[in-house]
């Protein structure tokens, strides 16, 4: 009968082993995290262009719709744009500081405010939109008396988002 | 075994871990990837839908190029397209002349772009013009409507419906937005177009961040006052005073010479100055009659300076213009000079005979009233002395503005320019002979009053000698009574 002793496990075999699994392990975990981070990085990026995108064509749309453009003028670069619509009502599009933002970006960041006097007089609050809550800079440069190219940079936690647009007016003649 | 079995122990929960979190990955990546991809193009294919229906609307403008008004494919009947592909969509079309508009048409498009449609509006009108072929089509007004809004051929022309609404609430709204736009565009910094506008002006940052440069840059720069152009209307019309400083340059100008120029400015308002200042007199007269010659008078008096300063002007215009006629480079830069000189010389003509004629439009309404009014021969030779005084200055206007028809007679003038200056004369004319008449009137009034006068003087001594008659018998018998007593007295003395 033989008997045959088991061997066990060296030393030098358990602490390689422990090794392993602490180095596999942390790997696995890093690439999980890394996976969340790059996830919510995507996430903030991919909401910053959809809002981007969103607030450029609202933008765009009502440029379009106006009929004179009365700051800038020809060949004027200016941070706000007011503009005439078909009605003769006039709108301005200007920035304002978002401190709440500020803050968390640690930047000077402002809403692109959208305001209509349709002259009834004193601060209508109704005719204020809030086209985008974070935008780093905005430039209206007037290119023709009937066309401004309009340049914003927008930001959130994760990165920048630059727009750049030739924007046409559609009414040129006004009515008769 | 058992070894082998321990080896797969350990790679196949590694694996599964592994494949596990690359499955989450992608799992997750490809999740946010379509849905940006879905805002993506949802925003180009809002960009793209417009583009076709522009796409669209200039095929539209092209045919009407292409064929003339006259012969627009909707001369008779609305002109459609259905289902036409363009771009990866498609769109519909609708055309047709705009109910009760000459020259204007109104185009509907309505595109069909992945699944989504999209309403646009344009109503066009046409510029007949030969000479400006670039602009012969002017878009009056653009609309994005509702889909339903697309018109079938005999249906409902909602948007259409619109335009007259929009249109009064335009013309309400013009002045308003005019001034505002005046006012907007001597603002030079943000907050005060801000409050002009009437939105609500922003605080700044609670807290210190770092100022970018070109933000900075930004911030510092003032936005540049543009030039105060003047309506563009007055110089238009035929009897303008000629381009001011807003059409040419300041610096010297060797065609006009700048001289002219500021003369003529100067002219323009001494002689709109007059036409001002003699109506607001005679409006002052109008509205309060007597209580209101004080404040004519200084009206009046201003009148007679802006007379006198225009003909002064007049005069060195005249002679300006001769020299600059004699160094014109070509004969064009001559008859150029010739007619900006005419026009701006004829126009402050026809203001003073404006201004004469201002003051005898009463001569014509109220002449017979006036003499009628005053019941003395003073009172009228007065109003004759100051009527003839008016005839004389009338004359002398009118010998002037003569001599100076004569100094422009021979200039290059629009034929407008031309009838103008003719009925300016006339016009000076007429008001000569209407004071020529009413001094007529004012002396026949006057010897009428003479003669009331003294008829009514020789009554009066008339009847001033019958009292003395009387008085004196009356003494004659007083004192043959008292002699008559007197004698009786003495008489009976004596006895």
């Amino acid at each position: 009968m033989c008997f045959q002793r088991r061997r066990a496990f060296t030393v030098v075999e358990l602490v390689v082993t422990v090794c392993l699994v602490a180095l596999i392990g942390t790997v696995v975990m890093r690439l999980f995290s890394s996976v969340g981070t790059t996830q919510q990085n995507l996430s903030h990026q991919a909401t910053l262009q959809m809002e981007s995108r969103r607030a450029f064509d609202h933008l765009v749309d009502q440029i379009r719709m106006g009929t004179d453009i009365v700051r800038p003028a020809t060949g004027e670069t200016l941070p706000y744009m007011v503009f005439k619509d078909v009605i003769n009502r006039m709108t301005i599009l200007y920035l304002e500081p978002n401190n709440d933002r500020a803050s968390v970006l640690g930047q000077r960041v402002y809403k692109l405010v959208a305001y209509q006097n349709d002259y009834k007089g004193g601060y209508q609050a109704d005719n204020e939109k809030i086209l985008l809550d974070s935008i780093r800079q905005l430039r209206f440069t007037s290119l023709s008396p009937t066309s401004v190219q309009v340049n914003a940079t927008v930001v959130n936690e994760k990165g920048e988002y630059q727009f750049l647009a030739h924007v046409g007016l559609m009414n040129l003649g006004g009515i008769e | 075994m058992s070894r082998k079995f321990a080896t797969r122990g350990m790679v196949l929960p590694l694996s599964l871990l592994a494949t596990l979190a690359v499955l989450g990955l992608v799992t997750t990546l490809g999740g946010l990837n379509q849905g940006l991809r879905t805002q993506i193009y949802r925003t180009n294919n809002h960009q793209l839908s417009f583009l076709i229906a522009y796409s669209a609307f200039s095929r539209v403008c092209a045919k009407v190029h292409a064929f003339s008004w006259a012969n627009r494919p909707f001369l008779t009947e609305p002109y459609t397209e259905t289902k036409i592909p363009l771009q990866g969509g498609h769109y519909d079309l609708l055309v047709e002349n705009t109910a009760g508009k000459d020259y204007q048409a109104d185009v509907y498009i309505r595109t069909h772009l992945a699944g989504i449609s999209r309403m646009y509006f344009w109503r066009i009108r046409f510029n007949d013009d030969l000479l400006d072929v670039s602009n012969n089509i002017i878009v009056e007004l653009y609309a994005t409507p509702d889909v339903e809004d697309f018109p079938t051929i005999n249906g409902p022309r909602k948007i259409a419906g619109q335009v007259e609404e929009m249109l009064a609430q335009r013309a309400a709204n013009q002045k308003k937005s005019d001034v505002l736009a005046a006012e907007l565009m001597k603002s030079v910094n943000t907050k005060s177009v801000i409050e002009k506008m009437g939105a609500r002006v922003p605080e700044d940052f609670q807290q210190e961040f770092p100022v970018s440069v070109t933000e900075e840059m930004m911030e510092a720069r003032v936005a540049v006052a543009p030039p105060d152009i003047q309506a563009p209307l007055a110089a238009e019309k035929p009897t303008a005073p000629g381009p001011s400083s807003s059409y040419i340059g300041i610096g010297y100008d060797s065609i006009s010479g700048n001289q002219i120029n500021e003369l003529s400015e100067k002219l323009t308002a001494a002689s709109e100055k007059l036409v001002e200042a003699t109506d607001k007199a005679w409006t002052e007269i109008d509205q309060n009659g007597v209580d209101g010659i004080p404040a004519a008078t200084e009206q009046w008096e201003i009148a007679a300076e802006a007379k006198q300063e225009t003909y002064e002007t007049l005069d060195s215009l005249i002679d300006e213009s001769k020299t600059g006629i004699a160094e014109a480079p070509s004969i064009e830069a001559r008859e150029a000079i010739e007619e900006m000189v005419a026009q701006t010389v004829v126009s402050s003509m026809n203001d003073i005979t404006t201004a004469i004629e201002r003051g005898y439009e009463h001569l014509v309404t109220g002449e017979g009233s006036y003499l009628e009014g005053l019941t003395t021969s003073a009172a009228v030779e007065s109003l004759l002395n100051d009527w003839k005084a008016a005839e004389e200055r009338t004359q002398a206007d009118l010998d002037r503005l003569t001599e100076m028809a004569g100094d422009i007679q021979g200039y290059s003038m629009t034929s407008e320019v031309s009838q103008k200056l003719t009925d300016t004369l006339a016009s000076a004319q007429e008001s000569l002979e209407k004071i020529q008449d009413a001094v007529a009137e004012a002396e026949a009034r006057l010897a009428e009053l003479k003669e009331l006068e003294a008829m009514a003087a020789a009554e009066q001594a008339a009847a001033s000698a019958d009292v003395a008659e009387t008085e004196a018998a009356e003494e004659a018998a007083a004192v043959s009574a008292a002699a008559e007593e007197a004698t009786a007295t003495v008489e009976g003395e004596m006895e």
